[in-house]
């Protein structure tokens, strides 16, 4: 399922004297099955453009075309239960839209409500808390139990029980423990690769670009400044200062390393295994 | 002198198991200590409990010496300000501004004073154009700046920070570090407990305590516990970058002395 972004702009609504673009005259379009990374300072979009994708706000200027699917200010759209169903959204701190009373009710909540029968609910809550990592334990603990990163990871599987196509994740990983995080990561990095759903990652973190991304999309007050493969955009010196990103650490060392020894394939570099594993190969 | 002290605390949500179970604990006055550990280890509700925010079912908890009962609770919110994870949820304010003299008004800080207040600790944090601004239209790091920015506006004598960086980027992140650290060394009696992942920012504590499943596991010095590969993986933890990398590489066969400069490694490959 393909996305179309065409001359899209959003302004939020305020009474306010300052009134900028969050977003200004973006073009892009995401294909099916790719790992697309957003990144962009605080401020710079990256919520509000991922918000424009699956009809939760409506561009102010232009439109967002996914399928049959047009969204585009004044013109009503048709069907949205449908397209919020293949595009998932996990939000930044997902952890506060669970309310239900149990997890496993929380989990079925968005299932039910696309309208999944007996038959596709039953054993459900189950296989997608194994996904995520948490035990069938967990179905009738109530969400206020949980610490953060189960809870996160509840929010996570209620996503993925109506198997979206598309599926939005805003800094899923912010605020995890290290260890929680990279399972968090290889969960949607495994879903991409297995399952060929596409993802867009909303993220700071310069190595997860790296290691996990084809494609990476970089904002800056609201204007897409680029829209490049991660490689072309850690060899870009000037752009990265543009942006104010830093080069993930290990392809820096990488660099370094490769004065040394010309044969070391930076384009293989993605984290420490790769890099070490090339490393290999040439000393 | 503790700054907070708990003692023998145990602590549970309703009637569920006990998170936290005899818990001893100090965080030292005039410190920067910070509190490591993986999610559901307790580290927030050792933070909700020190500021009274949850009662704890068994033991006591001192704050500044003064032990936290329902008598003394606005004695001691008033030494203790708090930025929580989701900056969501202390918003109160209308703008910005009202939401930053929100706190000010109650520690009764003269109105007049208030206005410089507010725009001198919004542009530390690089907040100052945004002071007219509803909270709600701000994006998730810049609601974060402001939450921050709103507590060291109030000049507690202990500060907890629950990670309250996380949606930051890496440059913002660092910046908002150095606020903090800029302020501490002007105050050398403010203690800072601060909760977070970020393993570079516990190179620079005091005191480092790991957490996990409710108890305390280590209390030592950075360099005591950063290098320690075993002991942070045991606990759900991560060693810093460069501990990782040389334990892959040695691993592979290309041997590596223990170093913590990224240069004097790469020399030695």
């Amino acid at each position: 399922m393909n996305i179309k972004i065409n001359h899209l702009s959003y302004t939020y609504p305020s009474n306010q004297p300052f009134k900028e673009d969050a977003l200004s005259d973006i073009n892009a379009s995401i294909k099916s099955n790719d790992f697309v990374a957003i990144i962009g300072q605080t401020g710079s979009g990256k919520s509000t453009l991922i918000q424009n994708l699956n009809g939760l706000l409506i561009p102010t200027t232009g439109q967002v075309e996914i399928e049959d699917y047009i969204i585009k200010k004044k013109v009503k759209l048709k069907n949205i239960k449908q397209l919020r169903k293949k595009i998932g959204i996990v939000f930044q701190f997902p952890e506060y839209q669970l309310f239900e009373e149990n997890v496993e009710k929380d989990i079925l909540f968005g299932p039910k409500n696309f309208g999944f029968n007996e038959k596709q609910l039953a054993g459900l809550a189950k296989k997608v808390l194994e996904e995520v990592g948490l035990d069938e334990t967990f179905l009738k603990k109530s969400p206020f139990e949980l610490s953060g990163g189960e809870k996160r990871r509840v929010a996570i599987a209620g996503i993925l029980a109506f198997d979206p196509e598309v599926l939005i994740v805003d800094e899923p990983t912010a605020g995890l423990d290290p260890q929680t995080a990279n399972k968090i990561m290889e969960l949607f990095y495994n879903l991409y690769k297995k399952q060929h759903k596409t993802i867009i990652l909303v993220t700071h973190q310069m190595e997860d670009v790296l290691k996990y991304a084809n494609h990476v999309m970089a904002l800056k007050n609201g204007k897409l400044e680029a829209y490049t493969t991660p490689f072309r955009l850690f060899n870009d010196e000037k752009l990265m200062s543009h942006l104010q990103i830093e080069m993930p650490l290990i392809l820096k060392i990488a660099k370094e390393t490769k004065k040394k020894y010309p044969d070391l394939d930076l384009s293989k570099v993605k984290d420490i295994d790769s890099f070490v594993m090339q490393l290999k190969d040439v000393i | 002198m503790s700054a907070i002290k708990f003692e023998n605390v145990n602590f549970g949500y309703h009637n569920q198991n006990l998170i936290i179970e005899d818990l001893n604990l100090e965080i030292k006055r005039g410190k920067y200590t910070v509190l490591l550990g993986h999610n559901g280890s307790g580290k927030s509700t050792i933070a909700k409990l020190a500021i009274g925010l949850l009662e704890c079912k068994k033991g006591s908890i001192f704050v500044d010496d003064i032990l936290l009962n329902e008598e003394n609770l606005n004695k001691i919110r008033s030494k203790v300000a708090i930025v929580f994870q989701n900056p969501d949820n202390q918003f109160i304010g209308a703008t910005v501004r009202d939401d930053m003299a929100f706190g000010l008004e109650n520690k009764c800080v003269d109105t007049n004073l208030m206005d410089g207040i507010i725009e001198e600790y919004a542009s530390k944090v690089n907040m100052q154009k945004f002071l007219d601004a509803e909270p709600t239209n701000l994006s998730g790091g810049q609601k974060q700046r402001v939450a921050i920015a709103g507590v060291l506006a109030m000049q507690p004598d202990i500060l907890i920070l629950d990670e309250a960086t996380s949606m930051l980027d890496p440059v913002g992140k660092k910046e908002i570090f150095e606020v903090i650290k800029d302020l501490k060394q002007k105050r050398s009696d403010m203690t800072i407990l601060s909760i977070t992942h970020n393993i570079d920012e516990a190179l620079f504590a005091d005191e480092i305590i790991i957490l996990n499943n409710g108890k305390v596991v280590k209390v030592g010095n950075p360099s005591e516990i950063l290098y320690d590969n075993e002991l942070l993986t045991k606990n759900a933890l991560e060693a810093p970058f460069i501990v990782q990398l040389e334990e892959s590489l040695n691993k592979a066969g290309i041997k590596v002395k223990q170093t913590l400069d990224v240069k004097e490694l790469v020399k030695q490959l």
